[in-house]
């Protein structure tokens, strides 16, 4: 194997699933820690590239996946995050194009359902996995994969037909996002 | 609403902040990080959240951790190890090996040395996991403000390649008890083991759930002042004492480090979940100098160091073809 093709293998895979990963880092973490987040899950690509498969974005996710747990301390992961839900309902609510109702209700909702609920409907509606891939993300069979699809996708229409009072119209404090941007 | 039209519609709401503000950091940055030989599970778990200091840097250090926080320092001055294949001391069978002596000598050895400095602290180690080859590495560290860091590593043929070190700043070079300190707020550790100990102590977060007990925290960070921080001969002395009275220290008698050097291994045993882990400081008694930190796990040897070097130098930082 030459010298280049390591590299242009690596900076083939970086360029192509940069912003899924960083889409999965903010939906679990949070914008304030997801740039360390990918920093760190590429790194890991790169010093253990042999063991990358093709198509390699399940594999990357499930790097990820790990990174947020061993990197950060729970409570640091969970400020990030909450700060992160509220912003999305509240960019929802200011934003004026149509079917705006709809999606800050969604957000609102999805932001109530529990972490790995929200992960099984973010892998498969934002992220665009197979049932199988995204089971491997998260580490289960691809039958309980869908299973949990199922009873995620049930307590997110649940959430959104009988609302939680959730507060979002109050202005956030938004110092930490506006800080990483 | 069916199922599928949620899903759908659930698409349609992803909010923009999933997207990236920026455009992706240089991939170089990441490539110049030495690969694995071969593939293992536990590559870099050892730094934890000590390296969070902050963002990309975080990586830098993340990558030579272990090398960071477990690592190398001498005793004092421009300290020259003897060459790494000879070992570092013949230490004659009549020295003592308990903790208690094997510590104690070393505070004295460590104290009788000149203090100097310099605008890097130089750090060289091998390092590497279970029972795999290790990698060696070398660290120019800035001491001084506005000055660049490099590393670099020695690739297979013997030669040494440069591995920049954005965002590593004499701020943050230098990390004690999960906290970046300067040169100079290290050159400031009170020299009194006692007032190390609560100064130390002072970063001890014990309502963190997660945290290691109170004497693991003490012992690992003066494993740090010991091996691998810039600090005067007389803090290191104080933290050789520090770690002579912590209780659950126990010496193992005599051992060889992964470079065969000979020394006493002092360690202290937390029970895991599944296994007790242990961390082993080696410590030439003759010397007094800490030679190498081991971790090991569930009766196995799972990561190691070896300091090779640690010494103070000038600027500027070498040109990696001009190291042996």
């Amino acid at each position: 194997m030459t010298h280049e093709e390591p590299n242009s293998r690596f900076t083939a895979i970086y360029h192509r699933h940069h912003r899924q990963v960083y889409a999965y880092a903010v939906s679990r973490a949070g914008r304030t820690l997801a740039d360390d987040v990918v920093a760190d899950t590429f790194l890991v690509a790169w010093r253990r590239l042999e063991a990358v498969p093709e198509g390699p974005l399940p594999w990357l996710l499930g790097v990820a996946r790990n990174v947020i747990r061993e990197r950060f301390r729970d409570d640091v992961r969970q400020a990030s995050l909450a700060t992160e839900l509220r912003a999305w309902t509240v960019e929802a609510d200011a934003d004026v194009a149509d079917g705006v109702a709809d999606r800050a209700a969604m957000l609102a909702a999805l932001a109530g359902l529990s972490d790995d609920d929200r992960e099984t409907l973010t892998l498969t509606a934002w992220q665009g996995l197979s049932a199988r891939d995204a089971a491997r993300v998260v580490g289960c069979s691809t039958a309980s994969f869908f299973v949990r699809l199922h009873r995620a996708r049930r307590r997110l229409e649940q959430a959104m037909s009988d609302p939680v009072p959730v507060d979002r119209r109050r202005p956030v404090r938004l110092t930490a996002q506006e800080y990483s941007r | 609403m069916s199922h599928r039209d949620t899903l759908r519609a659930l698409t349609a709401a992803r909010p923009t902040s999933l997207d990236p503000a920026a455009p992706p950091a240089d991939p170089a940055l990441i490539m110049s990080y030495p690969q694995e030989e071969t593939v293992t599970r536990t590559a870099r778990r050892p730094v934890g959240r000590l390296v969070l200091a902050a963002g990309l840097p975080a990586v830098a250090l993340a990558v030579t951790g272990a090398f960071l926080l477990n690592n190398p320092s001498g005793t004092g001055p421009t300290l020259v190890q003897p060459p790494a294949s000879a070992p570092a001391s013949n230490a004659p069978a009549e020295l003592p090996t308990d903790a208690g002596s094997v510590l104690l000598a070393a505070a004295q050895r460590s104290e009788s040395t000149v203090a100097s400095d310099g605008d890097y602290w130089v750090l060289r180690a091998e390092h590497g996991e279970g029972t795999r080859r290790g990698q060696d590495e070398m660290m120019w560290l800035a001491a001084l403000p506005g000055l660049p860091s490099s590393g670099y590593f020695r690739r297979a043929d013997g030669s040494w390649a440069a591995r920049p070190m954005q965002g590593h700043t004499s701020a943050n070079n230098f990390l004690l008890a999960g906290q970046p300190r300067s040169v100079q707020e290290l050159a400031a550790l009170p020299t009194d083991p006692g007032q190390l100990k609560r100064r130390l102590l002072g970063s001890y977060d014990g309502n963190d759930g997660e945290a290691e007990g109170r004497d693991v925290f003490l012992f690992h960070a003066g494993m740090d002042l010991v091996l691998d921080l810039p600090v005067t001969p007389q803090v290191r002395g104080a933290a050789y004492r520090m770690l002579a009275e912590l209780p659950g220290v126990t010496s193992l008698g005599r051992v060889t480090d992964q470079r065969g050097r000979i020394g006493v291994a002092i360690s202290v045993t937390r029970q895991g979940d599944f296994a007790k882990s242990q961390t082993r400081l080696i410590v030439d008694p003759a010397t007094g100098q800490a030679l190498a930190s081991e971790s090991w796990t569930g009766g196995r040897l799972a990561s190691w160091l070896v300091r090779l070097e640690a010494r103070w130098a000038d600027g500027p930082l070498p040109d990696a073809s001009t190291l042996s």
